[in-house]
């Protein structure tokens, strides 16, 4: 099991290879490479002229540096409406960062499940969706990971969960896909604001779907990515439900908040803070703490 | 100007003695003793026997906390529980060597005005003038707020740099100032521009704590949305010549024993960064 990072923070801040740099200094053993950029119009060497050839860089220079690249996020602008075909420049940005995310070598790329109007199927929307990236999956040899969203209903002033309002319907709206190409991932905050507990949210997801986590902090409120034992979940519960679930997977802090507003002359002792959090959750999955 | 530590969390997990010990491992000049909470009551040797060790430790305590659980319509007298609670607080403060001592002010009932609210807090901090005195205490009044049930908002007491001012300069020699800087910010003042406003020589103390704008989250700088360097710079800029206090439980109180050093650590490393700007 690898230790790993979001690492869009500093990779915004100092690019790619110093970003690499600082989560090994930090002692992480991999990143979870984010293709997110602010706009289309924002400059990023993993989406323009060359990416392929930008992509395999990185990918050398984590190999050189002893460090991987566990799972990927893609970019999360592509919308209700929007054609699921490659004419369409955000459904691309999705198959780039696939295809990138390939050749860093992620085992799997998060790719958010779209909020639907009230009227239209979600599930099958979201099943059609889906299965327009699957050709990608198979093309660049990547796992798209379906991640447990919400959205804000502002009527009943409450989150709600996609795809499927529980863990259950989150698990069947998985294993209607191909494992071959699909799988969960689990947004412990995410499962916080829609009225779970993490630990409750994974221990009712079946067995073996899950195969990615983004763990970060909440205040059940706000969706606050930050440092465990920052905020209030209840950080032993969801390890030992990790691990009483067989969960195989590796552990993915997306604490992206925690870092962001720290100055760059504390952001490697910040860094430090979080990659020994990280390995202290380490240890309380194997038991050890 | 020295770093200073909130005590709560510390003594609360790891009772007095270690707890100094970790603070002086972090790195920080000393720490400011909470005399409020569920901390069980000790004896004066109790603390003597601290103050040698702070002492062993090279570790200062100036200042401190009252309990704030005194209420609006209590007796200003030693016969009230609540009362004579503060009073034991400034007893021990001597015995610490604290030089300044944080005591809430009174909320009154809804529908009181200012002039009433000055006038009830006049009279309360004024009774505990001379005990402050005879334990070689200043009093400090700081920054607060309550929420508006009605309304749903956070409403600052003395929560404008002239009222904080006006309350403390009417006191006399006595009392100082405190302010919150997270409490500046959730009723609807940057603690920079707070900082700014007051009236030069009145600020006597500090809590240093980084919000959202929206709870008191009493967590550490940068965690927050504080402008922490323009804060820096408020406080260069009016001659502040106090410590450098947290008060940030919130960031502490969740890690686990086995991190705690850890967090500890780096909450000095950000406070050593700060002071250095200053």
């Amino acid at each position: 099991m690898l230790l790993s990072m979001e690492t869009f923070t500093l990779v915004r801040r100092f690019g790619d290879k110093k970003a690499i740099d600082m989560a090994k200094a930090a002692g992480f053993d991999a990143v979870d490479y984010s293709f997110y950029w602010e706009s289309r119009t924002t400059p990023w060497a993993m989406r323009g002229e060359g990416y392929a050839d930008y992509a395999r860089s990185i990918r050398d220079y984590l190999d050189q540096q002893g460090m991987k690249c566990n799972q990927a996020h893609a970019h999360y602008k592509m919308g209700y409406g929007m054609a699921f075909s490659l004419e369409e420049p955000c459904f691309l940005d999705i198959v780039r960062s696939m295809e990138c995310a390939a050749i860093l070598g992620a085992k799997a790329i998060v790719v958010h499940p779209l909020h639907t109007p009230a009227d239209v199927d979600s599930f099958a929307y979201n099943l059609s969706y889906y299965r327009a990236l699957e050709p990608y999956c198979r093309r660049f040899g990547i796992r798209i990971a379906v991640e447990n969203l919400y959205w804000e209903d502002t009527k009943f002033r409450l989150n709600r969960s996609l795809p499927g309002s529980t863990p259950e319907e989150h698990s069947r709206f998985v294993k209607q896909l191909d494992p071959q190409c699909f799988c969960a991932c689990v947004d412990v905050g995410h499962a916080s604001l829609c009225g779970y507990e993490p630990e409750d949210y994974l221990a009712r997801m079946e067995q073996g779907l899950v195969q990615v986590i983004h763990l970060h902090d909440t205040d059940y409120l706000t969706d606050k990515h930050t440092l465990p034992f920052t905020e209030k979940l209840h950080w032993p519960k969801i390890m030992e439900t990790l691990r009483s679930t067989g969960y195989e997977g590796d552990l993915t802090l997306e604490a992206i908040t925690y870092l962001e507003r720290f100055p760059k002359e504390l952001l490697t002792d910040a860094l430090a803070l979080e990659g020994k959090v990280g390995r202290y959750l380490l240890g309380l999955f194997q038991n050890r703490q | 100007m020295k770093t200073i530590l909130d005590f709560y969390d510390l003594t609360r997990r790891f009772g007095d003695f270690e707890a100094a010990k970790m603070v002086k491992a972090a790195g920080y000049d000393g720490l400011d003793y909470p005399f409020y909470g569920s901390l069980p009551l000790k004896d004066e040797a109790h603390f003597q026997a601290l103050k040698e060790h702070l002492d062993a430790l090279g570790l200062i305590c100036p200042q401190a906390h009252a309990p704030f659980t005194m209420r609006h319509g209590m007796e200003f007298s030693e016969s009230q529980e609540e009362y004579a609670a503060v009073l034991r607080a400034f007893r021990i403060s001597r015995i610490l060597g604290v030089k300044q001592i944080v005591v809430h002010a009174l909320n009154l009932p809804e529908g009181s005005s200012e002039e009433e609210f000055n006038q009830y807090n006049f009279a309360y901090y004024k009774s505990l003038e001379p005990y402050a005195k005879e334990a070689g205490l200043k009093i400090a009044v700081e920054n607060l707020f309550h929420r508006d049930r009605k309304r749903g908002y956070l409403v600052g007491v003395l929560g404008t740099p002239d009222r904080l001012c006006r309350m403390v300069q009417s006191l006399g020699e006595g009392f100082t100032a405190c302010i919150d800087l997270g409490h500046a910010a959730l009723t609807g003042m940057e603690p920079e521009d707070f900082i700014a406003g007051m009236t030069p020589g009145v600020l006597g103390c500090l809590h240093v704590q980084d919000v959202d704008y929206k709870e008191d989250r009493h967590t550490l700088p940068f965690v927050g949305d504080l402008h922490w360097y323009k804060i820096m710079e408020s406080l260069k800029a009016i001659g502040y010549d106090g410590h450098f206090t947290y008060e940030i439980l919130s960031f502490l109180r969740r890690f686990p024993d086995d991190l705690y050093s850890e967090a500890l650590a780096f909450t000095y490393t950000v406070a050593k960064k700060l002071t250095e700007k200053f």
